[in-house]
């Protein structure tokens, strides 16, 4: 089936395997890189020289990485997925276009982590390749997901009202990214267990059938602890993905639509309650609901952001021709809106297609894959990395309630970054495992 | 000239994630038309099939059922189809994958010859079992016959035969 070391491909006589060459991905990649190269050419002459030299070698040497792990995946024989890597690439080389755009010295951080995430991504698809022994560590993933979500608290570092960082002098870490794929992994193997259980329910109240406590005990016990973490912390977007993406979960697990209605119920008694209890939520909901009053303060960054997507129109000001200074947070929450600006209607379009694309990829694997745990571990990634995407980007189009977290891929973001490689190495191991099992 | 180019190049970087956006869905499209030539029915491989699918109707040959499983990867009523022969076993090579410790890497197989099924035995350290009794060489199989290898019992059910009573 799968082999610990590296492979060469078929050899002569043998049939060659489909897809095992990886040609449609390179092909795609070179179409990344054509997109690189032309959008750092087009903030060349914008730019003092150095910065603008810098430019280009940073999509230079992305677009050689990109290959790089390709043409590796290929010699090992590797068979995951052959879109995710081509979708991937585009998005991180907008978010590193954007940057060196927006801010320079943000473009060279993001440049090395995203070096630094490739790395990750190929250790993550040589070293788990067979993830299944994942699913054995369920509760220490719980366990350290709440450490994980502790530590800021404590030793934490805060930065826009958000206490969520851990400060390792170099670099900084937000453990709240990683602990985004610990949830997912504690789901997929809690539910493969329990499954059967949830599903039917072992005792009735009238028409309903219910889990026992043992059942759904630790699910909400999970879930209350990171919702007061988050609480605490502020951090309202992350908040909003883990509790979207435990609701689609259970849905793929169950299909029991009674457990959806129960959580956003219980997510609109929450909402009401935080409304009541917490000043910046309040804050938050009326500036979502009418942003005008409060346009010379909290209602700033929203209004701004829809004038900047306004004034986009359809194809954009080109890049390097708006005006994002006035957007506030531009390289990270609202990239989008520059985005937006900068190209227009279809721009913020191809986005958002992309987003689609890699969670209807990421569904098709878990349809694919061998077993329930792959299956839901598959369409949990997809989940949570979709659902981030659409969080961000209601929130800066003013459809939902404007919260600080990150567009995968695409915000400047060391942490959030290195943990969607990570998620996308998992995803692709499991497509890696489906392609083996349904093709030899 | 070069200014117009610059310019120019702001929105070639649009025009050119269209191109990939349209490449992108043009492979996939490919892919899912392979997709579709590869696998245009279900064929008798083995491959757990769910329960609640329903088989093709005509599929030659008999299948393996899970009666009791000693491990949490497969459960009670899942069942394996038999095409000309399936081997079974513990390692990733095998068409029927036990996740056993009690299983060998290469237990047993079981493969047609003129007409009937055969139970092979391949030097496994705990045995493959036939209706309780270890075999020691390739015996015919009937259906309703229980095989246990490692801690699973399964029982093999033939198409077109008469199914046993207690199935």
């Amino acid at each position: 089936m799968y082999s610990g070391n590296c492979r060469r491909k078929a050899g002569p006589g043998v049939a060659p395997l489909t897809g095992a060459d990886r040609l449609p991905e390179r092909k795609l990649l070179f179409w990344a890189g054509i997109y690189a190269a032309a959008g750092m050419l087009a903030l060349y002459p914008a730019m003092p020289f150095k910065t603008g030299f810098t430019a280009v070698i940073a999509g230079l040497v992305t677009t050689i990485a990109f290959f790089l792990v390709n043409l590796y995946w290929s010699y090992c024989g590797y068979r995951g997925d052959l879109f995710l890597l081509p979708i991937t690439a585009v998005l991180s080389t907008t978010g590193l276009v954007f940057l060196f755009r927006l801010e320079p010295a943000y473009g060279i951080r993001q440049f090395v982590w995203l070096l630094a995430g490739l790395a990750v991504l190929v250790l993550v698809s040589r070293l788990m390749i067979d993830f299944r022994f994942l699913s054995d560590y369920k509760y220490i993933y719980a366990l350290a997901g709440i450490v994980a979500l502790l530590l800021p608290i404590f030793f934490g570092k805060e930065q826009g009202g958000a206490k969520s960082w851990l400060d390792f002098g170099l670099f900084q870490l937000q453990p709240a990214e990683f602990v985004k794929i610990l949830v997912v992994l504690f789901l997929a193997g809690f539910l493969t267990e329990n499954k059967a259980v949830l599903t039917a329910g072992t005792r009735s109240i009238g028409w309903l059938t219910l889990p026992g406590l043992r059942e759904w005990g630790p699910l909400a016990a999970m879930w209350g602890v990171s919702l007061l973490l988050l609480i605490f912390q502020r951090d309202l977007g992350t908040a909003l993905i883990y509790f979207s993406t435990f609701l689609a979960m259970v849905y793929t697990a169950t299909n029991r639509i009674f457990y959806v209605f129960t959580g956003l119920g219980l997510f609109v008694a929450g909402a009401a309650a935080c409304f009541h209890f917490f000043g910046h939520v309040r804050t938050r909901v009326e500036i979502w609901l009418n942003p005008w009053p409060y346009i010379e303060t909290s209602g700033y960054q929203v209004l701004q952001s829809l004038f900047a997507i306004g004034s986009g129109g359809l194809t954009g000001a080109g890049l390097g021709g708006g005006y994002p200074g006035f957007l506030p947070a531009v390289h990270t929450d609202l990239i989008f809106s520059a985005i937006c600006e900068e190209m227009g209607l279809l721009g913020g379009t191809g986005v958002i297609i992309l987003f689609m694309i890699f969670v209807y990829r990421g569904i098709k694997i878990a349809l694919s894959s061998r077993d329930e745990f792959a299956a839901l571990a598959a369409s949990g990634f997809s989940a949570l990395l979709g659902l981030q995407a659409f969080i961000i980007i209601a929130g800066v189009t003013k459809l939902l309630p404007l919260t600080g977290i990150t567009l995968p891929f695409v915000s400047y973001g060391g942490s959030s970054l290195v943990a969607n490689f990570i998620l996308l190495g998992l995803l692709l191991n499991i497509s890696h495992e489906a392609r083996e099992f349904h093709e030899t | 000239m070069v200014t117009v180019l610059f310019f120019l190049l702001r929105y070639v970087f649009l025009l050119v994630l269209c191109i990939f956006i349209f490449r992108l869905v043009k492979w996939m499209v490919g892919d899912l038309r392979e997709v579709r030539e590869r696998h245009p029915v279900a064929t008798g491989s083995a491959r757990p099939v769910p329960e609640e699918r329903e088989l093709p109707a005509k599929t030659a040959g008999g299948r393996l059922v899970v009666m009791e499983s000693g491990s949490s990867e497969s459960e009670p009523g899942d069942f394996y189809l038999i095409g000309a022969g399936v081997s079974i076993g513990r390692g990733d090579s095998n068409d029927v994958v036990i996740a056993d410790s009690f299983a060998s890497a290469k237990h047993a197989g079981i493969y047609l010859k003129d007409g009937q099924y055969w139970l092979e035995d391949f030097n496994s350290v705990n045995g493959t079992f036939l209706n309780q009794v270890r075999v020691e060489q390739p015996t015919v199989l009937s259906s309703g016959d229980k095989i246990g290898v490692g801690r699973i019992i399964f029982q093999f059910v033939r198409w077109g035969h008469e199914v046993g009573s207690n199935y």
